[in-house]
């Protein structure tokens, strides 16, 4: 049974009205939780993970070198830089161990050059911290993502 | 398709008719061919020197000699080349024959649709990649280049005199698909990023990093030139009454298939997605959260493409309306079918023996919500008990029985194959019992859900054979060639109806205008000259014959002619 046409030709209109709610309601939301995100508390694995990971993609490599164990200092050689400018961080999930943790984050680089698929590659991968003196250090960070203060002295 | 025989020489004409005819098309083969290539190259070799021009940024090491001798002699040599050899042509295709030949036709189609698709995505690149924040000058001047061998072309299609007669709807219609396909990506990707950043926020998922309408930008460009050139061809150009085999096949493919398996993948995933975050809390929100914005776009404008074009296939004729629905169909269909192998293959998880964690909520969240995607869409638009419209669109309803059935009847043997080995196997190591269970209950459920779709559609088949032979049990002629004038589809239809036989039709050429391509009383029931067809059902009635010559003509003539085998 043919529905009727003048029914027929109402919902793609239909369609695209939900379509521009829903984009206004993401805008509200966007424009409702927008700002920095919210720093998460210094004494727990992901605070410590979020603040190295800001102060790496801002360059700023004293403060970040700051969240690293001495183990890592030692041990590191100076590998490619990470390109900060196309990469999107997002915080999965925390294991809390006594003496040790895992943050698993998702990291995600856009391309943003073609019609399809703006996220080009996305992956998943954990820093490792353990806790000295009381606070957490990263031990191990994912490739992308670790920095080699010092470069040029080994 | 009556210039097809014109050029093409037929093979019934003796040896040396067959040189005299073969001859001109040889040449115009060679002499497209020919030009086709050097325009190429020539818009390549001005594309890397205009690249080049155009390049402002501070050169650190320029060691390129190997890429400007390359463009320098494309340009200068292939230039000059294909400016003779269009000339060349330009001025022969003032004559009829070269006007109607095949190979004109194929040359400007092809050589329009491919410098629209490097000049549109050469300049959307760029246009993506400037609102990244880099300018690519390369690309720009490869769009640039590009889209002036477009308008050349397009020049040489609307000139009155001198325009191919053949396939001159090919070039708008494929420009359409195109602009369609990037359109569409262009908006989900822009929708999606939009969403999923908003969800993230919602959600309270922290991300950083670049900031995000960067990406949105260059999707939104991406949309926008999509968009466009949907626009140009399908409104302006008015592609959207074109008739034709290819413009159907066109709309079916890529308005219809395409975006009712855009719609229901993505919805699929949205349901997953919301019902994995009330009912599975084996991983974290922001991991099942992820695919949602994306998903929930593409079912969104999936939705919207094929509740556009599914009108604009109503609004042409019933026969596309039919294999509109038999598409749409035949996808929910795949979905609700998979989503019953993999709710069997759940069911089964506990009478296994699992180790460490339960998959069961995740595959059965998965299967119910491909099935709750997949079979309501496929009961709205199979309608089982209404089968009102049941004399028309046999053949085409049959057709999708036959696949299907015939399909799941293959996917069912390959998991009864699996099965079979997994049962001996199993039996021959000596595992324990609960293993068995667990290697066999994927392909178990995947034959379930293959069995009951080809038990379903077998039995829908023998009912409609029951209340309609097939029409070939009456067929007395085998081949019939008919010669309409008009559009001539209608009678062909009714002469395959009535005697079963495969209808060749060849178009008579009307005086003083040219057959029509855009034809818009397709959907009339009487032709707009010919026969009646009470009258042609009538001279049909007792002629036998392996073949018979039909002849009509605008008034209600009608000669029947048996031909010897």
């Amino acid at each position: 049974m043919v529905p009727p046409q003048r029914k027929l030709a109402k919902i793609p209109l239909l369609i695209l009205g939900v379509i521009v709610i829903l984009v206004l309601v993401a805008a509200i939301s966007i424009a409702v939780t927008r700002g920095e995100p919210t720093l998460l508390e210094e004494s727990t694995p992901a605070g410590v993970v979020q603040r190295y990971v800001a102060a790496a993609v801002d360059g700023d490599e004293a403060t970040a070198a700051g969240y690293l164990t001495e183990a890592v200092f030692a041990d590191c050689s100076p590998m490619e830089q990470f390109r900060a400018d196309n990469l999107s961080i997002t915080l999965i999930s925390t294991k809390e161990r006594s003496n040790s943790a895992d943050v698993a984050v998702s990291i995600a680089s856009f391309s943003g050059n073609g019609p399809f698929g703006a996220q080009e590659s996305s992956y998943e991968d954990v820093f490792s911290l353990v806790r000295t003196d009381g606070a957490w250090r990263i031990s191990s960070a994912p490739w992308d993502l670790t920095i080699c203060p010092n470069e040029g002295t080994k | 398709m009556a210039h097809l025989f014109g050029t093409v020489g037929s093979h019934d004409l003796p040896e040396r008719g067959n040189e005299v005819t073969a001859t001109p098309t040889v040449r115009r083969l060679i002499v497209f061919t020919l030009l086709f290539t050097l325009v190429v190259i020539g818009a390549i070799g001005l594309a890397g020197l205009l690249g080049r021009l155009l390049e402002t940024g501070v050169e650190l090491v320029r060691d390129d000699t190997a890429s400007l001798a390359r463009s320098l002699a494309f340009t200068l040599i292939g230039g000059p080349f294909a400016a003779v050899l269009w000339w060349v042509v330009w001025r022969r295709a003032e004559e009829t024959s070269e006007q109607d030949s095949l190979s004109w036709g194929v040359y400007v189609a092809g050589a329009s649709t491919v410098s629209l698709v490097t000049f549109s995505s050469s300049l959307l690149f760029a246009a993506a990649t400037l609102a990244g924040g880099n300018w690519s000058p390369q690309t720009f001047a490869t769009g640039v280049v590009w889209a002036a061998v477009w308008l050349w072309h397009r020049g040489m299609s609307q000139d009155a005199r001198r325009r191919p007669l053949c396939l001159r709807s090919v070039a708008p219609i494929l420009g359409a698909a195109y602009g369609l396909v990037i359109g569409t990506g262009g908006a989900v990707t822009t929708l999606g990023l939009f969403f999923a950043h908003a969800i993230h926020g919602l959600a309270g998922v922290d991300t950083f990093g670049q900031p995000w309408w960067r990406n949105v930008l260059g999707a939104l460009v991406w949309a926008a030139g999509g968009v466009l050139v949907w626009w140009w061809y399908w409104v302006r150009k008015r592609v959207q009454f074109a008739g034709g085999r290819l413009a159907h096949v066109t709309l079916a493919v890529v308005g219809i298939l395409g975006s009712s398996v855009l719609m229901l993948a993505g919805a699929g995933i949205t349901l997953n997605s919301v019902l994995r975050l009330g009912f599975d809390s084996s991983e974290s929100a922001a991991r099942i959260l992820e695919p949602l914005g994306f998903s929930l776009s593409s079912a969104l404008l999936g939705a919207l493409v094929l509740a556009y074009h599914y009108h604009a296939a109503i609004e042409r004729s019933v026969g596309i309306d039919r294999t509109a629905r038999l598409l749409v169909s035949g996808v929910a269909l795949v979905a609700a079918a998979s989503g019953i192998g993999v709710i069997a293959n759940a069911l089964l998880v506990p009478f296994g023996i699992p180790l460490a964690g339960s998959g069961v909520h995740t595959l059965l969240i998965g299967g119910l919500s491909s099935f709750i995607v997949g079979a309501p869409l496929w009961w709205l638009v199979w309608k089982p008990a209404h089968r009102t419209d049941f004399s028309e669109g046999l053949a085409g309803r049959r057709i999708y029985l036959i696949a299907v059935f015939g399909l799941s009847a293959v996917s069912a043997l390959v998991t009864l194959l699996v099965l079979g080995y997994r049962l001996f196997e199993f039996a021959l190591a000596d595992h324990v019992g609960g293993a068995f269970i667990d290697r066999v209950r994927a392909p178990l459920g995947l034959f379930i859900a293959t069995a009951l779709v080809a038990a379903y559609h077998f039995s829908v088949w023998r009912q409609d054979r029951a209340v309609a032979p097939l029409p070939g049990k009456q067929g007395t002629i085998d081949q019939v060639i008919l010669v309409a004038s008009g559009d001539g589809v209608e009678l062909k239809r009714l002469i395959e109806e009535q005697t079963g036989a495969t209808v060749k039709l060849w178009r008579r050429k009307t005086i003083g205008s040219q057959a029509p391509t855009h034809s818009s009383d397709s959907h009339q029931d009487i032709p707009s000259s010919g026969p009646p067809l009470d009258l042609l059902a009538e001279a049909l009635k007792n002629v036998k014959g392996k073949r018979v010559l039909v002849v009509t003509g605008s008034g209600t003539a009608i000669e029947v002619i048996p031909l010897a085998d």
